[in-house]
């Protein structure tokens, strides 16, 4: 059976291995201790890849670091390649069936690096992984305590509703917030020349309603779910967008979102839509749920 | 002046009483608004009540009158203004992420969806020229105007009936809208082409001046132009006063995008259409003030164009039944059959391929905007106009019937 049916139907937790880059770029040993922290929290493997040769010096200080995040030698293996980072680390996590791939990221890229790509989200537009992006690592991390979950229509979502309750669950997070994304386009020209404002909110409050029947519908089926104290909003506007400026103004620690549903690319950031307003900007650390199968 | 003020007064209630009536029978305004216009106009009121037409709209009862008084000329400026508001806002509706997004289906779907009516519509004019009233030096272009008309698909009507349907987040939903996106756009680049090409007949340099400036100007606003805006807009709805900050600066640039395509030689629509998908293609525009925009254009201007149309045109005479029904069976034929076809080979199945087909003959005020300016240009005449209205009103009415029909099936 070749790898990709092995992992059909698969969801995307536990997270079993998990992959992190390490770039000894000025906040390496920060995303080397969040990584640390995930994985002894998901007891999962962690594989460290280096692409380029290490020196003598750069394996002595990554000894130091992998001691100081208390990191034992039988749960973590270093993986050194040669080549295109993106291309050596995408290799790395598909032939180690890596669960999810921790990654140190800017917050916001200049216009230039928006449009030509950096690794860390060149790896995210293209990856049939699980992918975390943290924008403000910490050499002492914390646990995620406010989490929130952007779903929508595809079918990705209850795979990314039941990712976020699981990693609620282990982070003991104080709340999750289900944050439905509702896009109608053409909503205000449909309704503009025939509704009264009463039928228009009408209309919207039928559509709040029916998504959050899905919601619980889903939230039912998913195990662990009643153990978290769980908010529940649907917010209209673009998807990636509105969910952008949510998780900012309410200041979360984490969110989740679905995967892409093809590899995005150069059009997708000139038109941008859903993941692109998230990585142009990162609101908080961000959890792209890969749903294995899609 | 008062003469004026009485006409465009009594234009905005009766077409506002109509529209209403209208949707007591779940059918759109503008089709209130058109018969408003019908009513109003030579058609009917001018002809049982010949002084009353008068007195109400002496400028358009008599045209003479507009050599002492410029009130044609203001009458004129409205249309116009209220066509480049309607483009404006018709541009806002055209979401280009959501038509990359829908990629293989939306594109096949348009791409046959277009080229089949525009052929039809091509050969139809080329073999019945009598009947479009063309003379033989003219009929690629008849031809290819009505091919064109064909093609359209009324975004709006169709939008509201899959939402009322349920269907609009459906993968025939999605494929419907997204591929009367992509048309909305093409359609308007080809009729700005050719209306270029009737202005200044000249030789193969202006076209390509034409074609060079447009893709400039579209290539800039869709997407240097439209970053911009995204980024301008939430200081905008911040420190500006609400709404009437981002409404005055949605109009502005409305205008100002329609004197630019104006002053480099393609028509003004063009520049509107171009300037709000810029406008509303912007994530951080509010969905309340898209609404008081849609609300402010289609509830003041959009019913002075529609009710003009009957005021102008006579309806009763220029009712040419052959005409008529020539139009109609190249509409639904090429229309339902290319839609059907682009969304099959798109990969949808037969069953859902016909219900875009049938969803993408909708047509709709556009058409009917193309029509009057095609018109005012000299490329059809009364009688092709009338058959393109009806066209429109009976698309409108048999588009939602058919649809679930077809969709019940299952």
């Amino acid at each position: 059976m070749n790898l990709a049916n092995q992992l059909k139907n698969r969801l995307p937790y536990p997270f079993e291995t998990i992959a992190v880059a390490v770039t000894f770029s000025p906040r390496y040993k920060a995303v080397l201790s969040e990584a640390a922290r995930i994985s002894r929290i998901h007891r999962a493997k962690l594989l460290l890849i280096h692409v380029g040769a290490l020196t003598t010096q750069q394996n002595r200080k990554l000894e130091i670091v992998i001691e100081a995040c208390h990191i034992k030698p039988e749960h973590y293996e270093i993986k050194q390649l040669q080549g295109s980072v993106v291309q050596s680390i995408l290799k790395v996590c598909k032939e180690n069936v890596v669960d999810l791939l921790i990654l140190g990221a800017l917050k916001k890229e200049s216009v230039l690096q928006h449009y030509v790509g950096s690794i860390a989200r060149k790896i995210s537009r293209t990856a049939k992984f699980s992918i975390l992006l943290l924008p403000d690592p910490k050499e002492r991390p914390k646990r995620f305590k406010n989490v929130v979950v952007a779903i929508n229509d595809s079918p990705k979502s209850s795979f990314t509703l039941s990712t976020s309750v699981y990693i609620s669950n282990i982070e003991n997070a104080t709340e999750l917030y289900i944050v439905n994304e509702e896009y109608i386009p053409m909503f205000e020209s449909a309704y503009a020349d025939s509704s009264t404002d009463k039928e228009i909110e009408e209309n919207k409050k039928e559509a709040i309603t029916e998504r959050k029947e899905k919601t619980n519908k889903l939230l039912d089926e998913i195990p662990g779910a009643s153990s978290i104290d769980i908010k529940q909003r649907v917010i209209f506007g673009k998807p990636g967008h509105s969910i952008q400026v949510f998780s900012k103004c309410k200041k979360q620690d984490l969110l989740l979102v679905n995967s892409p549903k093809k590899t995005l690319g150069f059009l997708d950031r000139l038109f941008p839509n859903h993941l692109e307003y998230l990585l142009e900007d990162l609101p908080c650390n961000l959890l792209i749920v890969h749903s294995r199968g899609f | 002046m008062i003469v004026f003020l009485v006409g465009l007064g009594s234009i905005l209630i009766i077409a506002r009483l109509f529209a209403e009536l209208f949707k007591q029978f779940k059918l759109p305004s503008v089709l209130g608004e058109i018969v408003a216009g019908v009513l109003l106009g030579p058609s009917f009121l001018g002809f049982f009540f010949p002084e009353c037409f008068e007195y109400l709209f002496p400028f358009i009862a008599h045209p003479e009158f507009t050599s002492t008084i410029p009130v044609q000329y203001a009458m004129d400026a409205m249309i116009n203004i209220s066509v480049i508001m309607l483009l404006f806002i018709a541009g806002m509706e055209v979401q280009l992420p959501l038509v990359i997004e829908q990629g293989k289906v939306a594109l096949s779907t348009t791409f046959f969806s277009m080229l089949i009516p525009i052929g039809v519509g091509y050969v139809g004019v080329l073999m019945l020229p009598d009947l479009f009233m063309v003379s033989n030096g003219d009929v690629g272009i008849v031809g290819f105007f009505i091919g064109v008309v064909l093609s359209i698909t009324a975004l709006p009507v169709i939008a509201r009936i899959l939402m009322d349907m349920k269907l609009f987040k459906t993968r025939i939903g999605m494929t419907i809208i997204a591929s009367a996106m992509l048309i909305d756009l093409l359609g308007w680049l080809i009729f700005s082409v050719l209306l270029s090409m009737i202005d200044d007949s000249e030789s193969s340099t202006s076209l390509s001046y034409t074609l060079i400036s447009i893709i400039l100007f579209g290539g800039f606003m869709l997407t240097i132009g439209s970053k911009l805006i995204d980024k301008s807009l939430p200081w905008v709805q911040t420190k500006f006063s609400w709404p009437g900050g981002v409404l005055t600066l949605s109009l502005g640039l409305c205008f100002l995008g329609a004197a630019f395509t104006e002053s480099i030689g393609i028509h003004s629509i063009l520049g509107a259409f171009i300037v709000g998908i810029a406008f509303g293609d912007s994530a951080n525009l509010r969905d309340r003030t898209r609404e008081i925009i849609h609300q402010f254009v289609t509830n003041v201007f959009a019913p002075i164009f529609f009710v003009s149309i009957g005021l102008y045109v006579n309806f009763v005479d220029n009712f040419n039944l052959p005409l008529i029904s020539v139009l109609f069976v190249l509409a639904y034929t090429s229309k339902i059959f290319g839609a059907h076809l682009g969304a099959r080979i798109g990969g949808l199945s037969k069953r859902d391929s016909w219900a875009v087909g049938v969803a993408m003959n909708t047509h709709g005020v556009l058409e009917i905007i193309l029509g009057s300016l095609a018109m005012a240009a000299g490329i059809i005449n009364e009688e092709v106009f009338v058959a393109i209205v009806v066209l429109v009103v009976v698309s409108i009415i048999t588009s939602a019937p058919m649809l679930k029909r077809i969709v019940r099936k299952d």
